[in-house]
């Protein structure tokens, strides 16, 4: 069941760029509708996957990389969602299915098999530890993709791709506004981290490198959040920072798990 | 937002000034970011050798004389640390005076709290310790052995719960731990759920099997306590090494023990000459068998419990800074900002 919701989510996600990409070319108020649905549907899918893999396993998904790598492009998902509310843009629906895309294909190639909680586990830490990380990661990858809709909109004002985008500084404060949420949950990722490190370790910090890495991905946005009343960093450089401060979490993420071995290595 | 006025940078001119700006907070930000993943990338704690033939003899000796080996100890990276937390402590106490409602409170409250949370890892760093050891059930090992003076800690029981899988569940220990002042504490420690008392915190870390045995001679028996896998030099060079196999199959004959639990408890003996392998025996407990010209008897088994056990004063004070963190976010950002009016945030 649970790899049939995941492959509807998928294919929705693949009909949403195309309608989305369609819509650029000929707008059409249809097709329009038509993309936000297929992503709105992708969501459900993929809340069904999980929720389905939860009571498969008796327990919250929130234990191997396959599972944590699901609820990271779900998170990604919600918020593309959420900033509806906010403006409807096809090129952020299209970039963030993409992104979704991406990310779900990677999580296929890993061991996909329920385990049960190991001992280290087995603590009330790791659901805030991981719930705080979904909500840092899901707004963090929605100011990336602001980020990246910000260098469209500036290179292209008027024409193309970016037509369709609202105004630079439109952009610009959404994006602030997402990573003033991503921050102070990602603060929480670390506190939850260290309180957890500390009783099931006994050292609530050991620059293990996934803890070294989460450390400096919070330190870039607090550069970003702080760069903007400093040096007035807002618009270009701000939209680098985002889409930087990004990439570095697709590090600490994944890179810090297949190439820097440590405590935290197997997650 | 009226919050940039906060951030107008001091009077005067100097050091203090530059110390106290928000951008030299800005650069050390990044560069801490910087230096702390040179450390993840460079492998820590490695031997001399290690950097020389790993990076070259300049570039090693470079990197051991600037102590890239322990960088997150090294003088220079504290010494970071430090400036970082003068700034902040600088740009917060500039800040104070322009507090105006609770929203900016949160903001300095935060700043703030990244020092309590700095000052309690020197704490630890000063004045913290830990210790590992392996007791075996049911016996004592006295902690002063460890730098713990004082104390006595008694392993009286190890239990592993298992799923249907044979996966462990959970690793407990029933200890007592008895104090200087003659006070006695009994409890079970297991992974996530250390014993607290006032001044140690144990930590269940690891374990393994211990067995017993005896080499037979003419002369008389020379007993052996051996973990799982460890080897006994004999006489005449040769070298005992042993494997114990808790749930011996003896349908497939092979060492791998059907279940994790001691149904069947067989001791393999293998006896080896420089590099070659003479013998291997597999023994049934009681029972003697002889290798070679070797006789061995299998006596016993139990576990023993690999334990942690830590001192620190410094994790109160930040635990402390953590609370004052969360209280600076709830305030800093919970609350709306000046001027919005109750309609706006409801939307
Ligand atoms: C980028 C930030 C981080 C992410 C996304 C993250 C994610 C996770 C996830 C998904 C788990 C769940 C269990 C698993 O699959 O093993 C986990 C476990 C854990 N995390 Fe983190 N983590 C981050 C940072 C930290 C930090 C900074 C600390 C400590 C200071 C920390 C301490 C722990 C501990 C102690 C565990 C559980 C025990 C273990 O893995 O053996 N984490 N983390």
């Amino acid at each position: 069941m649970e790899a049939h919701f995941n492959l509807a989510a998928y294919t929705l996600l693949y009909l949403t760029v195309i309608t989305s990409l369609i819509f650029l070319w000929k707008s059409n108020l249809l097709l329009k509708k038509l993309s936000f649905w297929f992503a709105a549907l992708a969501f459900v899918s993929l809340t069904l996957a999980l929720i389905q893999r939860s009571i498969a396993s008796g327990r919250l998904p929130f234990a191997t990389m396959y599972e944590f790598t699901f609820l990271f492009a779900w998170g990604i998902l919600f918020f593309i969602l959420l900033l509806k509310i906010k403006f409807s843009s096809e090129v952020l629906t299209a970039i963030g299915a993409l992104m979704a895309i991406i990310i779900i294909s990677y999580g296929s190639t890993l061991p996909s098999d329920i385990r049960p909680l190991m001992p280290a586990l087995q603590s009330i830490w790791l659901e805030f530890h991981v719930v705080t990380a979904i909500i840092a990661y899901g707004a963090f990858g929605l100011s990336c993709c602001l980020g990246i809709l910000y260098l469209i909109k500036e290179k292209a004002d008027s024409k193309g791709l970016g037509q369709s985008l609202p105004p630079v500084t439109k952009l610009d404060s959404v994006m602030h506004w997402s990573v003033a949420i991503g921050f102070p949950f990602m603060t929480l990722v670390l506190i939850t981290g260290a309180v957890w490190a500390e009783e099931v370790w006994g050292r609530w910090w050991s620059w293990d490198p996934k803890e070294t890495w989460a450390l400096i991905t919070w330190l870039i946005y607090a550069g970003y959040l702080h760069s903007r009343k400093t040096y007035g960093w807002q618009g270009r450089k701000a939209a680098i920072m985002a889409i930087v401060g990004f990439i570095v979490v697709l590090f600490t993420l994944f890179g810090v798990s297949l190439l820097l071995p440590g405590a935290h290595s197997y997650v | 937002m009226n919050d940039k006025q906060f951030h107008v940078g001091p009077e005067g001119k100097g050091i203090l000034r530059s110390l106290s700006s928000m951008k030299t907070g800005l650069v050390l930000l990044l560069l801490l970011g910087a230096v702390s993943s040179l450390g993840s990338l460079i492998p820590q704690g490695e031997q001399v050798s290690f950097y020389r033939a790993h990076y070259g003899e300049l570039l090693g000796s470079f990197l051991l004389l600037l102590s890239f080996d322990k960088l997150y100890s090294s003088w220079w990276f504290i010494l970071l640390g430090v400036i970082f937390a003068c700034n902040i402590l600088l740009c917060s106490m500039q800040r104070v005076k322009n507090v105006k409602n609770l929203r900016s409170a949160g903001s300095v409250l935060l700043h703030f709290s990244i020092l309590v949370v700095f000052a309690g890892s020197l704490l630890s760093g000063m004045a913290g310790k830990s210790a590992y050891i392996e007791i075996d059930v049911a016996d004592t090992a006295d902690l002063s052995t460890i730098g713990f003076p004082g104390y006595h800690l008694t392993v009286k029981d190890f239990k592993i719960d298992y799923y249907d899988t044979w996966e462990p569940k959970q690793y407990t220990s029933s200890v007592l731990l008895l104090d200087a002042k003659g006070n006695r504490i009994v409890d079970e420690i297991s992974v996530n759920h250390p014993l607290k008392t006032e001044g140690l915190t144990i930590y269940q870390n690891s374990y393994g099997w211990m067995t017993k045995g005896r080499i037979i001679g003419e002369k008389g028996d020379q007993p052996f306590e051996l973990i799982n896998g460890e080897e006994l030099k004999l006489a005449n060079g040769l070298i005992l090494k042993i494997l114990f196999v808790p749930d011996f199959d003896p349908l497939s004959g092979n060492l791998q023990s059907k279940t994790p639990l001691p149904n069947n408890p067989h001791l393999a003996c293998a006896l080896i000459k420089g590099e070659q392998l003479l013998d291997v025996q597999i023994i049934s407990q009681g029972d003697t068998q002889k290798i070679e010209d070797v006789t061995i008897a299998f006596d016993g088994y139990r576990y023993y419990t690999g334990l942690e056990v830590k001192k620190d004063p410094g994790v109160k004070v930040v635990y402390g800074g953590f609370f004052l963190m969360l209280l600076g976010l709830a305030c800093r950002y919970l609350t709306p900002p000046p001027g919005t009016k109750v309609s706006e945030v409801v939307q």
